[in-house]
């Protein structure tokens, strides 16, 4: 692996984090961007929650070096990324932006791209056979890159990212503005990578696109550091919390009594005429039961809603405890 | 993925190697595929193209014979030009004396001297209208002998215009370059005064063409303008279009990579001019005077040409860029930059480089480097000027337009250095703190 | 409404009611009385099957837009008026700046000759006083005007006109208003050719009052120079309409401000010095028709009864003049009415 043939390097990456950012600031002049944020991360997938503008692309390009850091340390592999360059070739970014170069064909780009980390041309490649293959775009990759669809061009910017085998890589809301098709790929793809060990960190504003790649989450919020851990623990949280579910059924105060009986609800509303809305402290043990219930009353439902489950009410609740 | 895919025995700089070329050919590959760049490059050659039509029609005009000193002018109206009858010690003057030989046509004595000056010759001192002066002594060959031909005291009498020392070096038949006070050309009377018209104007106009077109068709319009268009946008649009974070996400330190992006614009600029240059050196050299078939003394003058239009087209491409990088006005900046080098352009053509703030711009140390060589090549220019002036022949005034020595005060060979090192220090500046602002700028 | 037409009848298209924009905006909000009005038919989930086609209801506009010109002047005094405030087209803070540069520099011959009056110097104000030749060198003088001030001020002036607007789409924004192409490229023009004008034409009638005033002469000179002083604004307009036409043809093929702002210098400076070389070299002036500003000045100086310093006859300049005006228009046409209205 690349990691290790760089001899002079003085870091072990056993030891040191991937990444870590130590007490990290920044501000755009009078806008704050990132206000104090430590954090360490090294192995497995993890999942970067935040509104817009909370400050997600401001840490990556902390991390890649493309900004300084008003205050705090931030270091990759143990390196300042900002002064040097070396912990670049560990590392695989993917950035948020639209544009790439229209007039190359996928091949030709991530050719150039493994070519810039050092590679000779038939190298360069080989490997960007491998990773077009990889993110499945084995068979439009000599086609060029203006007319590919927006799912494509992700999945070209993170095949670019790949293509030096890195041990971090960087998605900068990799499934925005994608169809569900090449969302479900782009996903495949990131939870494979997870698998084979890499340190990923994904950012997205979309609570459940997170959900369906990895446990391990970090949310932003104005530039805060709000949560950070397994979201399963968070999700514990939310679940003491109370919590609504809306279900679309023809007879709702029908199905309403059968609720009632739960332990866990302690309230229903009907907010429209076929809607019914519970309330609960537990959220995880009334989905556990719902099926049956359902079932059994033999009442239709077309719909099941969390409205509470996103990230907004998240960080609503978050920002309440804190 | 493969772990051993990469050889360990590959150094650090076969590294380097392969990231610099990756990153030239990416930017020339993109320099492919704008249509601005074929315009211009289109553009360039049409004009060529139409500046070497008038060229061929300039060398293949032909230029009416004049007699300038006047010798084949039957005086007196014996049917003997004046030239026979001095030859033969008769009196031009007197209808009654005349050669007891056959009346030789008058066309005999219409271009019978060429200019046999050059710049090769010794060192020396001499007094010169009693001044001692330093110089270099020609040995100049008077092709038609009437200067050097003892028995023609008459001549002088008669045209009175000094002697066959009107230097007063005390050598007949001489010229003396004076080196003291620049360069200028004390010839004596009677040394190559009556030149052939045709031959001088394609001489002169030939010149005045290489060091005219070198100096306002490439060091000037090329040198500004290939600039502004391909570099302004170098590391600028990359920014505004945000593929730059593609490209410095990688493990390469900006100031190379910045390095590397000049380079691929040096080699496509380069290139062209090379191409352009090689291609007017050959049809001006077949077509141009010469007695042999190809005239080999200009390739000097067109290197010198190319020369100066890569050193230049590198300054202006590595400023413009860096105002690319420093500001988001840099186009402005650059605007504003070319209109001042256009300025010293027409004041270095206009003065020949006697306006002292010329040397405030990089065009003027680009025509110095011409101006030096073509001193170094064609060392006899400017005694055809002056010659041709006080004559007024046919094309010196072309010449005299273009032709110019080098003006600040030194050797061609060291103004030729001079100059050199000043394009490269100007450059490397300018690449530094492109540079290192390149390497602070935080990309948002 | 005053008219008694009620505040939706602009929406609803109603005869006689004037376009305001007001009822419009509710609507795009979902508030206000409009909403109630204007309710949208659609399907009920409860009938909805497969395949069924929905009655689709078109209510007809036939109301009055605001008269052809109006829509014009508000696209023009959008360019104008940028330059002196915000909330229109943006120009630059350098751009303006340079342009106030430019102005300034312009006018430096009112300067010197006002300095001549000051100082009594009869020499200087003699030299800078509005002659025939000043006159004419106020417009069409090379140096330092037409190497500097006017290229730089059309580069800067037409470089985004219609470029930016394919790069940013913003094209879109008057597409899909009621304005044609024709129009939007008109506007854009004249907007450039007030801008350009009030730099030449007005900088030169400011120095011929400003110094009649300064010198204090009587009406028989305004007399005999009045006819100059109006054949070199002919000739300036001349100036004005061809650099502009030859910019925005630039500035319709390209994207981004850069390159029609470079290649408008490079053309007029280009063609100027390749001619210069030729008729150095050869004697030939014909190589001044490929020029834009030399064909200019041949006519300037034909209207203004000046020595010509060109070989060739005037009209031939006058066909150059006419035949690049055309030219640069059709292109300019061409590409504004092919345009995608897209962010390409």
């Amino acid at each position: 692996m690349n990691s290790k043939q760089n001899s002079n390097d003085p870091v072990d990456s056993d030891i040191i984090p991937a990444l870590m950012l130590d007490h990290v600031s920044k501000w755009y002049g009078n806008i704050v961007g990132l206000n104090d944020v430590s954090i360490a991360i090294n192995g497995g997938v993890t999942g970067l929650l935040g509104m817009n503008g909370a400050g997600k692309s401001t840490l990556f390009k902390l991390i890649v070096g493309k900004l300084k850091p008003s205050q705090g340390t931030v270091r990759l592999f143990g390196i300042n990324p900002w002064k040097n360059k070396a912990p670049f070739s560990r590392i695989g970014y993917v950035p948020e932006h639209e544009k790439l170069y229209d007039w190359m064909t996928a091949f030709e780009f991530v050719t150039i791209m493994a070519r810039l980390y050092g590679h000779p041309r038939d190298t360069a490649e080989e490997r960007a056979t491998h990773v077009l293959n990889f993110v499945g775009l084995d068979d439009v990759m000599h086609k060029e890159l203006g007319k590919f669809s927006k799912g494509m061009r992700q999945r070209a910017k993170i095949a670019q990212a790949l293509v030096n085998d890195p041990d971090l890589i960087i998605l900068d809301e990799p499934l925005q503005g994608c169809d569900p098709l090449a969302r479900t790929t782009i996903m495949n793809v990131i939870r494979e990578l997870g698998s084979m060990g890499k340190t990923i960190v994904v950012s997205s504003h979309i609570l459940s696109e997170i959900e369906r790649i990895t446990e391990q989450i970090v949310i932003l919020h104005n530039g805060r550091l709000l949560a950070l851990g397994n979201l399963h623990a968070i999700r514990d949280l939310l679940d003491k919390h109370p919590h609504r579910i809306s279900l679309t059924t023809d007879k709702p105060r029908e199905l309403a009594s059968k609720f009632l009986n739960h332990e866990s609800v302690y309230g229903v509303h009907f907010p429209a005429e076929n809607e019914l809305l519970i309330e609960t402290h537990d959220l995880g043990n009334v989905h556990k039961d719902m099926p049956l219930i359902l079932n059994n009353s033999g009442i239709r439902v077309t719909a099941i809603e969390n409205p509470d489950d996103n990230l907004e009410s998240i960080l609503e609740y978050l920002k309440e405890v804190r | 993925m493969n772990k051993d895919s990469r050889p360990l025995s590959r150094s650090v700089w076969s590294r380097i190697d392969v990231k610099s070329w990756a990153i030239t050919e990416f930017t020339l590959r993109q320099y492919q595929t704008r249509k601005s760049t074929w315009a211009i490059g289109t553009i360039g050659i049409l004009l060529v193209t139409l500046v070497l039509l008038f060229y061929v029609k300039g060398q293949t005009m032909i230029i009416d014979s004049v007699d300038q000193d006047g010798d084949s002018y039957d005086y007196d109206g014996d049917g003997y030009s004046i030239a026979q009858e001095l030859q033969y010690g008769t009196n031009p003057e007197d209808p009654n004396d005349y050669p007891n030989v056959p009346a030789l046509p008058a066309s005999n004595w219409i271009d019978e001297d060429d200019f046999s000056y050059t710049m090769d010759g010794e060192d020396c001192q001499r007094e010169i209208f009693g001044i001692l002066t330093d110089g270099i002594c020609q040995i100049i060959v008077d092709d038609d002998g009437d200067c050097e031909r003892i028995d023609w005291v008459l001549q002088n009498q008669l045209l009175g215009q000094g002697g066959k020392d009107s230097n007063y070096d005390g050598i007949n038949c001489s010229v003396f370059i004076s080196t003291s006070n620049g360069i200028s050309v004390i010839p004596d009377n009677y040394v190559d005064e009556d030149p052939d018209d045709n031959k001088y104007y394609h001489e002169t106009v030939h010149r005045a063409f290489i060091l005219g077109f070198g100096k306002i068709g490439f060091a000037f319009l090329m040198g500004i303008f290939l600039p502004l268009f391909l570099a302004t946008g170098l590391i600028r649009d990359e920014m505004e279009s945000e593929t730059l974070h593609y490209l410095v996400g990688k493990p390469i330190a900006r100031g190379e990579f910045y390095a590397y992006r000049l380079g691929g614009y040096f080699i496509l600029t380069w290139i062209y001019l090379a191409i352009l240059i090689l291609i007017i050196n050959l049809i001006t050299g077949f077509i141009g005077p010469s007695e042999s078939i190809f005239r080999f003394k200009d390739i000097q003058v067109w290197a010198s040409i190319l020369f100066a239009t890569c050193l230049m087209v590198m300054a202006y491409g590595t400023i413009f860029s860096t105002f690319g990088i420093v500001t988001k006005y840099g186009l402005l900046a650059s605007i504003f930059f070319g209109v001042w080098e256009f300025m010293m352009a027409m004041l270095t053509l206009i003065g020949t480089g006697s306006f002292f703030i010329t040397r405030m711009s990089i065009v003027f140390w680009g025509m110095q480097i011409i101006d030096s060589v073509s001193t170094f090549t064609w060392g006899d220019s400017e005694y055809l000027i002056e010659k041709g002036g006080f004559y007024d022949l046919n094309g010196h005034e072309a010449l005299e337009s273009f032709y110019g020595v080098p003006s600040i005060g030194t050797t061609p060979i060291i103004t030729l250095m001079i100059s050199v090192t000043v394009l490269i220090t100007i450059t490397s500046l300018v690449f530094f703190i492109g540079q290192s602002t390149f390497k602070r700028k935080e990309l948002k | 409404m005053t008219d008694g037409k009620s505040l939706d009848s602009e929406f609803l298209g109603e005869e006689g009611a004037n376009v305001t924009g007001f009822s419009r905006m509710e609507v795009a909000y979902g508030s206000g009385d409009g909403d109630e009005q204007a309710t949208a038919a659609v399907a009920s989930k409860s009938n909805a099957e497969m395949g069924t086609i929905f009655e689709q209801i078109y209510r007809p506009w036939n109301g009055q837009l605001n008269s052809r010109w109006i829509r014009n002047w508000s696209i023009l005094r959008h360019h104008i008026y940028g330059m002196f405030s915000k909330g229109h087209r943006p120009w630059g803070w350098p751009v303006r700046i340079s342009l106030l540069v430019l102005f300034l520099g312009s006018m430096n011959d009112l300067f010197l000759s006002f300095l001549g009056n000051a100082t009594g110097v009869e020499e200087l104000s003699r030299l800078f006083s509005p002659s025939r030749e000043n006159l004419y060198a106020h417009v069409l003088g090379f140096f330092p005007r037409n190497v500097f001030c006017f290229p730089i001020a059309a580069a800067l002036l037409v470089g985004g006109m219609i470029s930016e607007d394919r790069k940013n789409g913003t094209s879109a924004i008057y597409f899909s208003r009621p304005v044609n192409r024709t129009d939007y490229t008109v506007m854009k023009f004249i907007s450039v050719a007030i801008l350009l004008s009030v730099l030449i034409v007005g900088t030169l009638g400011v120095y011929y009052i400003g110094d009649l005033v300064l010198s204090g002469e009587g009406w028989a000179y305004v007399i005999d120079t009045l006819p100059l002083f109006i054949s070199a604004s002919i000739a300036g307009f001349f100036l004005v309409i061809t650099y502009s036409s030859i910019g925005l043809a630039l500035s319709s093929v390209s994207r981004g401000k850069f390159f029609p702002a470079i290649a408008l210098l490079g053309i007029i400076l280009g063609t100027k010095f390749i001619a210069f070389l030729i008729s150095q070299l050869y004697n030939d002036s014909v190589v001044y028709l490929l020029s834009p500003y030399d064909c200019v000045a041949h006519l300037g100086q034909k209207m203004m009864g000046i020595t010509s310093t060109y070989d060739h006859p005037y009209s031939w300049s006058l066909v150059s003049i006419i035949a690049m005006n055309a030219l640069s228009l059709y292109i300019l046409s061409a590409r504004v009415s092919s345009m995608e209205v897209t962010r390409e």
